[in-house]
């Protein structure tokens, strides 16, 4: 255009005009459709500020269509009346409402949103279409390939958490991107479920005792070590053979130290290589003082294997053996996830676990519970001489398996039924699939994947896809088995696969039973589940119950657990920031898998025993192991098992808000802020967010030279009237939370590198500890009405005078969750029918979650 | 299913076009194709990026100018780029928040993703992967890693962390770039592509008969995962259009590897020279070379002894520095040799170099420390206003991701932010 910008005779121009003048006229006549009742009010009390392009916060009313089948128009006086009923509506400073009036504006809006929401609903559903999310997709292909351990899913690009959850169609888009991965995807998927050669592999064992490596002492030969002497050691025990080398493992005999044995670490910028020399070799453990995992084999095949370990604790002082009372923890690691652990006591002996791995997938053991992280690689000294630290020996161990018990795999069978193998060197696995008459076994095998992909009938039309690709390839010149790779894909990323939440109005049996299991199984239903949900059933409340009951008595809820509590408290950003090692002594990997145990069993528990709403923010109870008994200083627990504990009634612990999961991601690795907790709380836990901070205001920032403490900064920052209005809101729970540092330990007072009392002990290094204890912890505060406490019981009290709004927004979180769609101004009725219903149960989980499976939300798209 | 694809809004290399010409006329017309043979004088000259990481550092005292702005004076590593002063831009004060100086963090260098030695690290979306995500299909490659050295390291990673695996040897490069397929191989993939668009054109039925039974907001989606299907379809069209046509063909010849443990210094000209060929033939539009020697070779120069990695820990002794300076000074040279060969390359005539920005830098500050403070960094070309040594605060380091954001924003792509960036680069306009 450039030029013909200042000619009037510009069609471009003319048609702004012509839009403009639209736009004036849509105003005037968008005001003149809202009800008298309502813009007499909006006039009077709104316009003032709420008017034309400078409105406050840029929320117009004077231009907002009361067309209200326009959900962002909808919203915006959903918003409206809200505020207004809130009382936050006009503010304070403008003038004062009658109450009268404000309850006629209620008594006009309200009816008007709610039903023009409930015909929306009627015609479209609360929910719109969607696509599985990553989770439910990599879930559903475990289920229908009966491969738990799959991990294909990684090449789905992550999806968007907008709705806090993964869960709504607006957070779920598609691209090409999406569509694309679903083939490379269902690809993977499919071939990784073939058995991986003809014959079933055999179960090996491969052992390490420390006694039966005896005599391969390594000799010096002009002073340098005679090397193919340590390739036993090194081949057979290479990580035990490195921390004998750095000087960080301790020879034993019994329970003595070997003292004729000698560490050298070598040098590096020599390039000259360290060794070990024993004069009389003769040991039969080793002693171990950190937590840095060790690799102690790999899987040949997948499948079950059985690790054992031979070990006990006890206390490394200078290097001598000493008794210890401790539990230590054996922590055996896969490569994603733990495993399995071990308890580990003075007088332990052989004990076993039984693991799932994936072929070629590493196994590593850390002695989880010891406080140092490594001891750093020294000279000739062996740096184990200089510690006075708990301590875990190794006699030996040992790793067997594959254990299979069907061959070939149960996965394989999903895909090929009983057809036989033939061997065949020239495919890549082996093996072909043997089909007497391709085309019928197709049909077969197809037929019955596709009922249990598609999760309800399959056409005549649906089968002709995956069967036309099937005929295709094999007339290319394609084995069978390849063939039906391709055919399979072709039904892995069919919109019937992918697509969810299909029908409006109330959902049949079928899909009833898809959203109660992407709800409690975090994965599209699968055939039992489908073939229990019958018309009967879905029809008789009880049965219905009865059903979901047993879905949440199912291994599979696990899933639910996990993602819900990672989206709503945020736990899967838990290990984001990692605790300072300068500034916090006692953290280790062993101490974060502790955190999200204890909070998914707690959470369980709640789910399990229908507890009362007030456990989120008090509870008498904890689930802790003795991991997290060290870090609250409190009695019972010890090992590697989270266990139910009673708490003293005057305990600090209690509830999610004082779980060391919760403080631990409402921080960063330094410092915590009373901001960030407190928002995270008044969110998170009990619903009731605060405003976005305004732009162009600076973040406070914690100090940990030790001169001032965070409430002093903050004291400052309220001082303006601008900001003190929200702060009034976020801050008492972040102050009452002072008392817990950034991995949920009590404290009474800051650490800091700078100024402080000096501190006695090791770090993380075996170094000593570098922070100070600085200014005291002052948690007082005073709620938002202005009730002073003194800290967190008072603060908790508090809080607890409202239950149902605790429950309220917990509930609300499961709603989106479960149905993909926030509570709607024609909901609210609804979820207060399931929160009266559930009050004399105190607000029960599981009663909430009965309640909201039954509700019309729930049971209609 | 990889996608390569084919350009659809660029301008293809003159020269490039001249010699594929032959092979493209026998195909049958895309319109996909339209654009890219058309309007040829119209489409914006196309940017590109080559990031490279230098495993080890270069020594900062030898390595930084003492002098900040336009007129600071070259310091001694600066010194063989002299006169290319106009096309480059040196940084002090920046690092990767919390991604720390070990040599882990290597594959960390254009991710900014942090804590790489905890346990369950992943890394995160690398910048010439961003870039791919953009422009990638707009030529055969998406996006090209390569390395140095032996190993399995890549500087790119997917968005979900995933390396993508790099190129060590360059006679790979040159085979997978200029090279064609047996007629076999070829007939293969494009049965591969044909059955992927076979399944898209029904999946889209199917969408559309769902389509005709739900409400307004269903419908809108279903039309998003409709289009969704037809944009891939079109893309594995063209790159079913690829596979049949013929690579570009160049006059260097095929590379002889150079396999020495030592060939540091060969090998990386070698590879910077495939990058230039892949950059000349518009084969791909965002390359990443990481130099890896942390294996510690000894590096095959006149007047070097020891080995590289031990050097650089026992540089505070004067004869170790002259050694390690022996090699940082030879690796800056291949850096000058491959900007001049950019800069000689004109493409519609523009220099190649004005088109595309090369990032030279290093996850480690400070190497003899493992510091990950103060990486030494330069940008060469991609159009900015070069000739300054940009100085930040030696003790709070600006993120090295506003260099990022201001490259993304370079090659045309709207992105505010990018992993621990604070904006774009300051001092760094166009």
């Amino acid at each position: 255009m450039g030029s013909g910008m200042h000619n009037t005779g510009d069609p471009d121009l003319r048609l702004q005009l012509a839009f403009t003048l639209a736009c004036v006229l849509l105003t005037a006549q968008a005001r003149a459709d809202v009800p008298e009742q309502i813009a007499k009010f909006v006039e009077n009390n709104c316009l003032d500020c709420h008017s034309g392009d400078d409105s406050e916060r840029g929320f117009d009313l004077d231009g907002l269509s009361f067309d209200l089948a326009d959900t962002s128009a909808h919203d915006k006086w959903v918003r409206a009346l809200d505020r207004v009923q809130n009382g936050e509506m006009p503010p304070p400073d403008y003038g004062t409402v009658e109450q009268s009036e404000v309850d006629a504006f209620e008594k006009a809006l309200r009816p008007r949103l709610i039903s023009a929401e409930t015909d929306r609903i009627a015609n479209e559903g609360r929910s719109t279409i969607r696509r599985l999310s990553r989770a439910e997709h990599i879930n559903a292909l475990r289920d229908l390939l009966r491969m738990p351990l799959l991990e294909a899913g990684d090449k789905l690009p992550p999806d968007s958490l907008s709705d806090g959850f993964g869960k709504s169609s607006s957070t779920l888009p598609f691209s090409h991107v999406q569509v694309d991965r679903y083939l490379e995807v269902a690809d993977d998927a499919l071939r990784s479920a073939m058995a991986p050669q003809f014959e079933k592999p055999q179960a090996k064992k491969t052992s390490v005792w420390l006694k039966d490596l005896r005599g391969q002492t390594i000799v010096l030969d002009k002073g340098k070590p005679r090397e193919q002497e340590t390739l036993r050691l090194i081949r057979e025990a290479r990580p035990l053979y490195l921390e004998f080398k750095h000087g960080s493992g301790i020879p034993l005999i019994g329970n003595e130290r070997d003292s004729t044995f000698e560490s050298h670490p070598g040098n590096f910028s020599t390039k000259k290589h360290g060794f070990v020399l024993d004069e009389k070799p003769y040991i039969d453990a080793i002693g171990i003082v950190s937590n840095a995992p060790m690799k102690i084999g790999r899987a040949s095949a997948a499948g079950r294997y059985t690790i054992r370990i031979d070990a006990f604790a006890f206390q490394a002082e200078d290097g001598s053996v000493e008794p210890t009372e401790r539990t230590e923890v054996i922590a055996v690691y896969g490569e994603s996830e733990l495993l399995g652990t071990f308890d580990v006591t003075a007088n332990a002996g052989l004990q076993e676990v039984d693991v799932e791995l994936k072929a070629d997938e590493e196994i590593s053991v850390a002695m989880a519970t010891l406080p140092l992280w490594r001891i750093e690689i020294g000279d000739k000294t062996a740096r184990y001489l200089s510690v006075n630290v708990p301590a875990v020996a190794i006699k030996g161990f040992e790793v067997e398996g594959p254990f299979i018990d069907v061959w070939p795999p149960e996965s394989h069978r999903r895909l090929f039924g009983n057809l036989p193998l033939k061997p065949d060197d020239t495919t890549s696995v082996g093996y072909q699939v043997d089909a007497e008459d391709p085309t019928r076994d197709a049909q077969r095998l197809l037929s019955s994947f596709m009922n249990e992909a598609y999760r309800r009938e399959v056409s005549q039309r649906d089968f002709s896809i995956p069967m036309a690709m099937f005929e295709r390839r094999l007339l290319a010149g394609a084995s069978f088995q390849d063939a039906m790779i391709s055919a399979y894909s072709s039904v892995l990323c069919s919109p019937s696969f992918i697509l969810v939440e299909l029908q409006t109005g109330e959902l049949p049996p079928n899909e009833l039973a898809n959203r109660l299991s992407l709800f409690l199984w975090n994965a599209p239903a699968d055939k039992p589940l489908r073939d229990s949900l019958t018309v009967s059933v879905a029809s008789d409340r009880s049965s219905y119950s009865k059903l979901v009951d047993k879905m949440l008595g199912d291994p599979r809820t696990d899933r639910f657990i996990e993602h819900f509590l990672d989206h709503w408290l945020n736990l899967r950003e838990i290990g984001v920031t990692e605790p300072d090692e300068n500034l916090y002594s006692g953290y280790s990997t062993w101490t974060l898998d502790s955190m999200l145990m204890e909070t998914r069993s707690f959470f369980h528990e709640l789910l399990r025993k229908d507890l009362p709403i007030r456990n989120v923010v008090d509870s008498d109870f904890l689930m802790a192991n003795g991991e997290l008994a060290e870090l609250y200083g409190i009695e019972g627990p010890v090992g590697a098992n989270v266990e139910r504990v009673n708490l003293e009634d005057d305990s600090i612990r209690g509830g999610l808000l004082t779980q060391a999961s919760v403080l631990k991601v409402s921080a960063n690795g330094t410092t915590t802020s009373p901001v960030v907790r407190g928002v995270y709380v008044m969110d998170r836990l009990l619903g009731d967010p605060p405003p976005p901070p305004p732009e162009a205001v600076a973040a406070v920032e914690p100090d940990i030279s030790g001169v001032t403490t965070i409430r002093e900064q903050l004291a400052r920052h309220r001082a303006d009237p601008a900001c003190a209005s929200c702060h009034r809101k976020i801050d008492p729970p972040g102050f009452a939370l002072e008392s817990f540092d950034v991995m949920g330990r009590f404290r009474e007072r800051y650490h800091s590198l700078e100024k402080g009392e000096s501190v006695a002990g090791l770090n993380r290094r075996a170094k000593p500890i570098k922070y100070k204890l600085s200014l005291p912890v002052d948690p007082s505060g005073a709620m938002e009405d202005g009730r002073p406490f003194a800290g967190i019981e008072q603060f908790r009290q508090y809080i607890l005078q409202d239950e149902r709004a605790i429950a309220r927004n917990l509930l609300e979180r499961l709603i989106i969750y479960s149905t993909g769609h926030p509570v709607g101004i024609s909901d609210q009725q609804h979820v207060e029918a399931i929160l009266d219903a559930t009050a004399e149960s105190g607000y029960g989980l599981r009663s909430m979650i009965h309640g909201l499976v039954q509700s019309p939300m729930f049971r209609n798209k | 299913m990889k996608n390569i694809y084919f350009p659809r809004r660029k301008s293809l290399s003159r020269r490039t076009f001249l010699r594929t010409a032959g092979a493209s006329l026998a195909l049958p017309y895309l319109d996909a194709m339209r654009p890219a043979f058309s309007a040829e004088s119209e489409a914006p000259q196309p940017k590109r990026m080559v990031g490279i990481n230098v495993d080890l550092g270069f020594m900062p005292e030898r390595f930084f100018p003492k002098q900040s702005g336009r007129d600071y004076e070259l310091s001694p590593y600066l010194q063989p780029l002299s006169d290319l002063r106009d096309d480059f831009t040196v940084f002090s004060g920046l690092h990767h928040p919390g991604t720390g100086g070990l040599h882990a963090a290597d594959v960390c260098f254009l991710t900014g993703a942090t804590h790489p030695t905890r346990p369950g690290f992943k890394n995160t979306l690398s910048l010439d992967q961003r870039i791919a995500q953009e422009v990638g299909h707009l030529t055969r490659f998406p996006s090209l890693s390569l390395r140095v050295g032996p190993g399995s390291k890549s500087l790119s990673f997917t968005a979900d962390g995933v390396p993508l695996p790099a190129i060590e040897r360059p006679s790979d490069v040159y085979r997978l770039l200029f090279m064609n397929g047996s007629a076999e191989q070829v007939q293969n993939q494009m049965q591969r592509l044909r059955d992927g668009r076979s399944l898209m054109d029904q999946f889209g039925d199917e969408i559309q008969s769902l389509q005709s039974r739900v409400g307004n907001a269903d419908s809108q989606r279903l039309q998003q995962y409709f289009d969704s299907l037809r944009e891939l379809e079109k893309r594995l069209e063209i790159q079913e259009a690829w596979s049949q046509r013929s690579k570009p063909k160049v006059d260097a010849p095929m590379p002889q590897d150079n396999t020495s443990p030592g060939g540091l210094i060969p090998k990386t000209q070698m590879l910077f020279d495939m990058a230039r060929l892949a950059l000349e033939t518009d084969s791909t539009r965002a390359i990443t070379v990481l130099i890896n020697e942390d294996f510690n070779p000894t590096v095959d120069l006149p007047g070097v002894n020891a080995p590289h990695h031990a050097l650089t820990h026992q540089s505070s002794q004067q004869d170790s520095a002259d050694e390690l300076a022996r090699i940082e000074t030879a690796q800056m040279n291949c850096l000058a040799k491959l900007l001049r060969e950019l800069r000689d390359v004109k493409e519609n005539g523009v220099s190649l170099l004005d088109q595309t920005m090369v990032l030279q830098g290093s996850n480690i500050g400070n190497a003899a420390r493992h510091d990950g403070l103060n990486l030494p960094v330069l940008l060469a070309g991609g159009g900015f206003k070069h000739g300054s040594h940009l100085s930040f605060d030696k003790k709070n380091n600006e993120p090295l991701a506003n260099v990022f954001v201001s490259m993304l924003q370079n090659m045309g792509i709207e992105d505010e932010s990018f992993s621990s960036s604070a904006g774009t680069m300051r001092g760094l306009e166009t």
